[in-house]
């Protein structure tokens, strides 16, 4: 059972409305669709680009890896905080339950975000062509995608 | 160990650089209640505490403090780029920039580079946390300075 002690610090509208965790979610390809509740659907085919990752060159990227970006620095703000929970309250079903939403569909964001646009770790780096490591901007930079809060 | 995540925590973009405003945030990277030395201090202080969970709750936090620390330096860094002259020149920026120019330099708005001075580590969980929630009261102490202050500096 339930063993939070604290009163709908999730929201009881998110358990009702989001499908049952699945189990096996997370460790597929680029291509994995499916499992996850997540909001951010790459309009082109992730992990379909070959060398030719763009590093968010192309306009149309961009925006795509700005969007990724985001979903996924939020996902994270996200995740960091039900982890601090759950180092404190590691018995509650509730939290561990969000815990799993939360690391599938980053999952899946991460996956994308790398293929479409640059690597997040080193071990990320998918073109075998090409060290996007390096080449891509770097998080305090201006033109690093992830800050740029554009429409959202 | 760690590896690196090529993203901030929260996205940083500063259209205007102000070198003055970075002098005083600075200290948020190098003094005495910085980021730098609130993740040594958890960091550094998990490995004599009793319990997993507690041990756990320090490595996840004074990690995420490293986090912070990149924001910050982040801001530092975007604060002073293209700077002009008369931006360093009889500024409170131009001391800072004589010794490391636009370099992101660990040291307090006071000047002083940062020292682990700043953070006890006994080996005794009470006395350590009860160290953590010192500094931490620390840094609340600065909010309301900086809240009742309009003008730019």
């Amino acid at each position: 059972m339930n063993n939070c002690n604290t009163n709908g610090i999730f929201g009881n509208r998110r358990r009702e409305q989001d499908p049952p965790r699945r189990t096996g979610c997370g460790c597929g390809t680029a291509s994995q669709t499916g499992g996850c509740s997540n909001r951010i659907h790459a309009r082109g085919e992730a992990g379909n680009n070959g060398g030719g990752c763009g590093c968010g060159n192309s306009p149309a990227n961009t925006e795509q890896c700005r969007q990724l970006m985001r979903r996924l620095q939020t996902l994270d703000f996200a995740i960091n905080e039900i982890v601090l929970y759950l180092d404190v309250y590691p018995d509650c079903s509730r939290a561990l339950d969000h815990f799993h939403r939360l690391r599938c569909e980053r999952a899946q964001v991460i996956e994308q975000y790398e293929a479409l646009c640059a690597p997040v770790r080193a071990i990320g780096n998918q073109s075998s062509e090409r060290w996007d490591w390096t080449a891509s901007p770097w998080p305090w930079q201006l033109d690093f995608v992830g800050n740029d809060k554009g429409q959202l | 160990m760690w590896t690196y995540e090529k993203k901030l925590q929260y996205p940083v973009k500063i259209k205007n650089p102000n070198p003055a405003l970075a002098s005083a945030i600075i200290s948020q990277v190098g003094g005495p209640d910085g980021e730098l030395s609130a993740s040594m201090r958890y960091l550094h202080q998990r490995y004599s505490m009793p319990h997993g969970d507690v041990v756990g709750l320090l490595t996840d936090v004074g990690s995420e403090e490293l986090g912070h620390l990149e924001m910050v330096a982040a801001i530092i860094h975007q604060l002073t780029r293209n700077l002009r002259e008369e931006q360093i020149v009889g500024t409170p920026f131009a001391a800072y920039f004589v010794d490391h120019t636009t370099g992101v330099y660990p040291v307090a708005a006071s000047g002083v580079p940062n020292d682990m001075k700043y953070i006890a580590v006994k080996g005794d969980p009470i006395a350590d946390l009860n160290e953590d929630l010192a500094a931490d009261a620390a840094i609340t102490q600065v909010q309301p300075l900086s809240k009742n202050r309009r003008k730019p500096l």
